[in-house]
């Protein structure tokens, strides 16, 4: 690890919507961890969705690991993928994008790509609703182990 | 034999459109439409609703214009209670109505409209976006990136949230501005100063290489609408005065926001869910006007603060009726911003912790302004004895500019459409007018769309005689 490295926080960066059910999947989990991790060495960011303005604070993490729910057979599920930038940023105009996006938004930016990570769970729901399904509660302590692990791998 | 070319949807805008170019018998321009093809719901459901939720209500007509949206609706309210917000709470609201002109500005030009100065109006449309930015001219697209998120952070600093704050409320805001907050937002401006006028610097060498674009986009006379201070021949953005100048920046009315409907008529047309506002003394559609940063620098006298006045100074040299100019406007009403906000903080009172006023609904009808990053933003609402909505009526800044951009499409389309083959730098030139406005359609209504652009030459028997897709 370089001298330069060591100042750079982790960066857990858990999105999605609380009013459409498990899509809240990513803030819930990240604010238990907030609870948890009391270390200036962990910045934890919970946006409704991901913003190319995000690529700042990519860039100056030494790692960034992404929480978010995706659609899947088995409620609860949990999926670990290490995220690659793309060759070049996807040239699609909406209004959210991708991890594979950011980073490859924050390689254009900045000229650098840290280590990625993305934890997912495979949700129940994603209706107008509050609260998560019983099956993205439980797997919330799984996804909560792996990021922990994650993080003591890169102190 | 006459045909007709469809650009739909209308890309890197906000919100849903499509333009259609009808040719004549020798392929040349005939007529030239922009249809807005959104529906808007929000003066409609809000009826019944208790006046209070209003401002949570309209501000979500738009995640851009949020704030501006939220600002004009609680002074309508604040008008229904017979109360108005002085002191502390209003200088609060001008801090964060500029922090969101400064990221929907820079929005407009870094993300929306600058790939067309960068990469060429003619460049390959797959890479003619921010992304295409990002690979071309990186330290161009950080800027812009970075100065957006300023505005946002600002907003999130002052609100509690970025998008969709709950801290604009009837009679004030929810709660005062605290040291820390005041010192993190001192610390943001002098990055945001730097990139606005490094900015500045480039794009103004970079008008040299549009002098066309300039004398077509939208350049023609028309009047100007825009809030000016109510004691001060200055910029507002929040309250103020109405005024409305003609093309050569002579005063034609003056008038109170209650005074709207006597000086500003809203027709419709069967083939855009957009109405078409005009300033009724010349009647429709001779009333055409003009609103948003370029309306603004052509209304008031001065931006209030000295190096955005000192840029509008170099502005008045330029031609102040082009459409085109839209863009540097943004800029110097940037810099104006961050000048502003520099000069609110440092206010000894702005920590005053008195920032709310209590009160009950005791007229039936309210009206609030203020100026939105695309210029004038009316709401007006009527209310029961009970306080609960009996109508509204939104009269939505880009509204205001709907006779301009048909005009300004028009005047593009005769100037670069040539009739028999699609040409797609031709079309980005009819686009780049209507991103020239920065028009916000989602202040309509919200649309589930996936954006591509879809262009279609039909003739009169309905044939389609070209067709090409993006995205």
């Amino acid at each position: 690890m370089t001298e330069q490295e060591f100042y750079m926080p982790v960066l857990i960066i858990g999105y999605g919507n609380t009013l459409r059910g498990d899509d809240g999947f990513g803030k819930y989990v990240a604010s238990l961890l907030a609870e948890r991790v009391q270390d200036p060495d962990v910045l934890i960011l919970m946006p409704q969705q991901l913003t190319p303005d995000l690529a700042a604070q990519v860039a100056a993490s030494r790692m960034t690991i992404f929480i978010d729910a995706r659609v899947g057979e088995n409620p609860g599920r949990v999926h670990h993928t290490t995220i690659q930038a793309p060759d070049r940023a996807t040239p699609t105009f909406q209004h959210h994008i991708t991890p594979e996006v950011l980073a490859g938004v924050t390689r254009a930016l900045y000229g650098v790509v840290p280590e990625m990570h993305l934890l997912t769970a495979e949700a129940t729901t994603f209706e107008v609703r509050e609260g998560l399904s019983p099956a993205l509660h439980d797997s919330a302590g799984d996804v909560i182990g792996q990021i922990l692990t994650l993080i003591s791998k890169s102190s | 034999m006459t045909e007709r070319i469809v650009i739909d949807p209308v890309t890197r805008i906000e919100g849903h459109s499509k333009i259609t170019i009808q040719l004549d018998e020798t392929g040349n321009v005939a007529d030239a439409r922009f249809h807005v093809t959104q529906y808007r719901g929000f003066e409609r459901f809000c009826v019944g609703r208790p006046f209070y939720e209003m401002p949570g209500l309209m501000g979500r007509i738009c995640g851009i214009c949020t704030i501006s949206h939220m600002l004009a609706s609680a002074q309508a309210c604040e008008a229904i209670m017979s109360v108005r917000v002085m002191g502390t709470a209003q200088k609060l609201r001008k801090i964060v109505n500029y922090a969101s002109l400064l990221q929907s500005h820079a929005l407009a030009f870094f993300h929306l409209a600058s790939p067309d100065f960068l990469l060429g109006m003619e460049s390959d449309p797959k890479q003619r976006n921010i992304f295409g930015l990002m690979q071309e001219n990186p330290e161009i697209a950080r800027d812009g990136v970075r100065l957006r998120a300023i505005g946002q952070n600002i907003i999130g600093l002052m609100a509690g949230k970025k998008v969709h704050p709950d801290w604009i409320v009837v009679g004030g805001v929810a709660s005062p501005m605290t040291e820390q907050v005041r010192q993190d937002i001192g610390e943001l401006l002098p990055e945001a100063q730097e990139i606005i006028q490094r900015t500045l610097g480039w794009f103004k060498r970079t008008l040299d290489d549009y002098r066309e674009e300039v004398s077509t986009f939208g350049n023609f006379p028309s009047k100007f609408l825009s809030l000016v201070n109510e004691h001060e021949e200055v910029l507002e953005i929040y309250r103020g005065r109405l005024r409305m100048v003609d093309d050569h920046r002579n005063t034609i009315a003056d008038f109170h926001r209650d005074e709207y409907r006597d000086f500003i008529g809203e027709a419709v047309e069967p083939w855009s869910y957009l109405k078409f506002p005009y300033f009724k003394p010349e009647g429709y559609p001779g009333g055409i006007y003009r609103v948003g940063p370029l309306a603004r620098l052509n209304v008031i006298e001065s931006t209030g603060t000295p190096m955005a006045d000192q840029e509008l100074a170099e502005f008045r040299s330029r031609n102040p009726l082009s459409s085109f100019n839209y863009h540097l406007a943004r800029l110097i009403e940037c810099l104006n911003a961050v000048e502003s906000i520099q000069r609110l903080i440092d206010d000894p009172d702005i920590l005053n912790t008195r920032v709310r006023a209590h009160a009950t609904a005791n007229v039936e009808s309210g009206v609030g302004v203020s100026e939105a990053p695309r210029g004038t933003l009316i709401h007006h609402y009527d209310v029961d004895e009970n306080g609960l909505m009996t109508g509204a009526n939104l009269v939505v800044s880009t509204t205001h500019n709907n006779l301009a951009m048909n005009r300004g499409v028009l005047q593009t389309a005769r100037r670069y459409v040539d009739g028999a083959r699609l040409n797609e730098g031709m079309l980005n030139r009819v686009e780049a007018v209507i991103r020239a406005f920065d028009p916000c359609l989602s202040c309509s209504t919200h649309a589930y769309n996936q954006l591509s652009l879809h262009f279609q030459m039909v003739g009169p028997d309905g044939e389609v005689l070209d067709d090409v897709k993006r995205g």
